[in-house]
């Protein structure tokens, strides 16, 4: 079933548009990854589902919480459903966290406002939802300043304020990226295990194909506003057909490919992100593909039905050019 | 070994190196008795998690930290501390942090920064025409030469770390997590370009990660470090196929490959 629709979205910040025509959705319990590089807008999408965006930003098209339209909705209204209904993760957990509040009395805030639990009823909560995400004594752990924890730790309770009030849908936003490689590999399995649990959908957004590839049933690849191929993980990752994902997946697999030389040069994306509002118009990967034409000169339209993709010169499903 | 020639003598010799932070009422040791030599030429990979001491080791080998014990020995001459040793071994000794936001002065341009170290260490020499050369040798335009760290990318600004690193024509780099900020596209470009220089150079390598792909490729010697100490020291070969230390298993096992 459809939890999460976004249809046609635009979005643009003082005008600028940084994301065009963006349309996917994320079923119930779903595990959605959106990856791409710094500056494909992945990071803003989130911010558009999450009714967070700057000042001065102006959206069109729709985002659809199961019957519930949140573009265009009021303040009063998204505040009620984040935390409760949506709930997000950020990169960064210690600016993430306030700085002043012990952690057991923040991860209770969230089940105090939404769910009207008093306070000591919130704290004890949250010493059982800091159990659950592996702290070893949630009772004294619960009294600590963010300070006090480690990134690993502090992402935990990140996770802990997300799933507080069985959220339908998280949105993790490069939830590992500041952390060493042990505790993503933890970080990761917690996520997926605790919204498994509660048939909570995930949208996992990330640089990193291998980490998406390694939590999400279903991939989709964004670049200059839009997203340009979607597909099952195994699909994507096997049979990519635009050449962006190929480039992707060549850099990816760059380190972890045995036969390269060591020390030798891996393999990159030739040229370099384009600033914000500064993408080509027509196929903004123009300039960067190896498959560019005259016909680039206009937008791509999407391709396919359950793979899809959006570009003019595709590489077909079977093995070529791979 | 007293007196070593010059050039038989390792590069750097750590002995017995420990590193405690901290004062009277509670300290952390983030070194515990470290033994470990580095030769020129060698391209040597340091991993670890957080907490390890991995960061505190680079401080050491660039001497920007004193050790709280033990001796470090820099072709065979403990570290130097007078100011004109000092700026000699800067010279010869260079690094690249991590964070390249936080690395650069966001009032110099990229050309004043790449030519800070040419006029600190007092190096004679055409600063314009040496900041260009060294521009090109990091794959950026010349005409970044004018910008300011605000308008570049976070790769571009780690090449631009690295250039100010080479600047003084160092005959050893330490990398400090110096791709751990970056984007795995833009990663695999600044390795790219961190590779291709050293080969170039002939530079002596000193790459610290906590990601061991990244060390699997650009070193030819892993030192595991783990709760400050050295666990694991080997050929990189042999770390990647046949680890020994538990803690070197789990960092492997870590690693999130495509299948």
């Amino acid at each position: 079933m459809t939890l999460l629709e976004v249809r046609n979205v635009h979005l643009a910040i003082g005008g600028v548009e940084l994301i065009r025509d963006l349309s996917f959705s994320i079923d119930t319990a779903q595990r959605l990854g959106l990856i791409g590089e710094s500056g494909s807008g992945k990071s803003l999408a989130a911010l558009a589902i999450m009714g967070l965006l700057p000042y001065r930003s102006t959206v069109s098209g729709s985002i659809r919480l199961s019957d519930q339209e949140l573009v265009g909705l009021d303040e009063r209204r998204y505040s009620k459903l984040r935390g409760d209904r949506i709930a997000m993760i950020f990169q960064e957990p210690m600016t993430s966290l306030n700085p002043l509040m012990r952690i057991g009395k923040q991860i209770g805030e969230v089940l105090r406002i939404h769910e009207g639990l008093s306070r000591p009823a919130s704290y004890a909560q949250a010493t059982a939802l800091l159990e659950r995400v592996g702290f070893d004594q949630p009772a004294q752990q619960a009294r600590a300043f963010p300070h006090q924890l480690s990134g690993g730790q502090r992402q935990r309770v990140m996770i802990a304020m997300a799933i507080a009030c069985n959220p339908d849908i998280v949105l993790a936003d490069e939830p590992t990226t500041a952390l060493d490689v042990t505790v993503q590999a933890q970080v990761l399995d917690l996520l997926a295990e605790l919204t498994s649990e509660h048939g909570c959908a995930l949208m996992l957004i990330s640089h990193d194909l291998a980490v998406v590839a390694n939590v999400c049933d279903h991939i989709q690849v964004m670049y200059g506003g839009a997203i340009v191929e979607s597909a099952t993980t195994s699909e994507l990752t096997h049979f990519a057909e635009h050449p962006y994902t190929r480039a992707l997946l060549a850099t990816s697999r760059g380190l972890d490919d045995l036969d390269n030389e060591s020390f030798g040069q891996l393999p990159t994306i030739a040229g370099t992100v384009p600033q914000a509002g500064q993408f080509p118009p027509g196929c903004t990967y123009r300039g960067r593909c190896e498959r560019e034409s005259y016909q680039c000169q206009t937008p791509p339209v999407v391709t396919g039905t359950t793979h899809q993709v959006r570009c003019w010169h595709p590489y077909g499903s079977s093995s070529e050019g791979a | 070994m007293e007196n070593p020639s010059y050039a038989s003598a390792p590069l750097f010799q750590l002995r017995q190196v420990s590193h405690l932070y901290g004062g009277r009422h509670r300290s952390v040791l983030a070194l515990d008795n470290i033994n470990l030599k580095v030769d020129p030429g060698e391209r040597i990979g340091i991993v670890g998690e957080s907490g390890s001491g991995k960061s505190t080791l680079a401080r050491l080998l660039v001497a920007l930290v004193k050790p709280s014990g033990g001796e470090i020995l820099f072709r065979g001459q403990p570290l130097p501390t007078k100011r004109e040793a000092l700026l000699d071994f800067r010279r010869q000794v260079q690094i690249v942090f991590q964070d390249p936001f936080a690395s650069l002065d966001p009032r110099l341009t990229i050309g004043q920064s790449i030519a800070e170290p040419i006029h600190a260490l007092g190096i004679r020499e055409d600063v314009p025409s040496r900041v260009l050369e060294l521009l090109e040798a990091v794959g950026l335009a010349p005409s970044s030469n004018a910008l300011y760290p605000h308008q570049l990318s976070g790769g571009q600004r780690q090449r631009v770390s690295i250039a100010r690193a080479l600047a003084p024509r160092p005959t050893t780099l330490v990398a400090d997590e110096a791709v751990s900020a970056l984007d795995v596209s833009v990663r695999a470009q600044v390795l790219n370009v961190i590779a291709r220089l050293v080969q170039e150079l002939g530079l002596t390598l000193v790459f610290i990660s906590h990601d061991m792909s990244v060390v699997r490729h650009i070193s030819s010697r892993v030192v595991v470090l783990y709760r400050g100490a050295i666990v694991e020291d080997n050929k990189t070969e042999v770390v990647f196929t046949n680890p020994q230390h538990p803690y070197t298993r789990a960092l492997l096992a870590a690693i999130p490959r495509l299948r």
